[in-house]
């Protein structure tokens, strides 16, 4: 029987991508190009608020190894 | 000639921009989309992924734009071994280093402990049929490595590194942005992005001058006005690993609270490169 590539062999398997889900209580208001917050009209990024999602990636295609960096 | 002009409308907004009005463009995703495999995309799914990406890609006409960064340095830089290349003439220690698909030129690599790392030449999300998969950096054993398969494609093999530090470096044109990856404040053996996240820590530090030096001549050289540096420190020494042009970022805010946004931002307001 054939071996399979060392690299396969290795490979980190997942059981599923993790969907991105809106930030709660924010519409992404496309005229200025970030997510608001709904209640305030503020950035989310700028917000204090310790419930705020943690900044997650933005890039289209899931490298788990990156995309699960301090998330 | 028609110059180029980019224009578009939304519900609420519309825009109508020349080279002469479009001052910067923020492109931080890799040249290529990898999953368009994907069996359950459809026809239209992958049409509007590939289509969309080469729109990105057509965004080049506006040769006078600032780009973070532009497609063609992120294209060249993501290569592996010409990055470990440039950072070469640059002044960085790197690992020594094969990219071969033979395991008969590996063990010449190994030092002490007998281990090797191995490592993909390109990011690898492969379709397992069942499930999807990704492939870290590895630590192998000389013996496990002879008795593996790799002609049927190529790997990068380095020698490893142990122990070390690592370190990611962030750049934003001219500005060095460097923190350690540490647990239980030791550096973590092999690829760090196995570790469970809440046992990792990372802190801010101040780079020797030399490094942090070669951190900005690398990425001038790449022509990159962001830049993702991994490196490790062995022993004293600083080692070159890679340099990602799309790399992540947003975490190190969040973790470190390090300005990295604020300097990305500035730059694209700015609208020029240092």
């Amino acid at each position: 029987m054939d071996k399979s590539h060392l690299l396969i062999t290795k490979a980190n398997t997942y059981s599923g991508r993790q969907e991105l889900e809106d930030p709660e209580g924010c519409f992404y208001d496309s005229a200025r190009g970030a997510w608001i917050v709904a209640q305030t009209d503020e950035f989310l990024v700028k917000s204090l608020d310790a419930d705020r999602p943690r900044p997650i990636t933005k890039k289209h295609d899931l490298e788990t190894g990156e995309d699960l960096k301090g998330s | 000639m028609n110059p180029p002009r980019l224009f578009g409308e939304g519900a609420d907004f519309a825009f109508d921009l020349t080279r002469d009005s479009l001052k910067s463009i923020y492109f931080r995703a890799p040249v290529y989309l990898r999953d368009i495999y994907q069996p359950t995309l459809t026809p239209d799914q992958q049409l509007q992924r590939t289509q969309w990406a080469a729109f990105l890609r057509a965004l080049t006409v506006f040769d006078t734009v600032f780009w973070v960064n532009h497609p063609r340095a992120t294209y060249q830089a993501e290569v592996k071994p010409f990055q470990l290349f440039r950072a070469q003439q640059v002044g960085f220690d790197i690992p020594s280093t094969v990219i071969t698909n033979d395991v008969g030129y590996c063990s010449s690599l190994s030092k002490d402990r007998g281990k090797l790392i191995v490592k993909t030449l390109d990011p690898a999300i492969l379709n397992t049929g069942e499930h999807e998969a990704f492939v870290y950096t590895n630590t192998v054993s000389i013996s496990e490595l002879a008795d593996s398969h790799l002609a049927s494609a190529p790997v990068v093999i380095q020698e490893e590194l142990f122990p070390k530090i690592d370190i990611r470096v962030t750049v934003v044109r001219s500005k060095v942005f460097a923190v350690t990856i540490t647990r239980n404040g030791q550096g973590i053996e092999g690829d760090w992005r196995k570790t469970a996240r809440k046992e990792i820590k990372y802190d801010p530090i101040d780079l020797p001058s030399g490094v942090l030096e070669r951190c900005q001549k690398l990425t001038k050289a790449l022509e990159l006005q962001f830049g993702a540096i991994d490196l490790a420190l062995c022993r004293n020494k600083y080692y070159f690993l890679e340099i990602n042009p799309t790399g992540e970022w947003a975490w190190l805010v969040d973790t470190t609270s390090l300005k990295i946004d604020e300097e990305i931002a500035t730059a694209l307001i700015e609208g020029q490169g240092v």
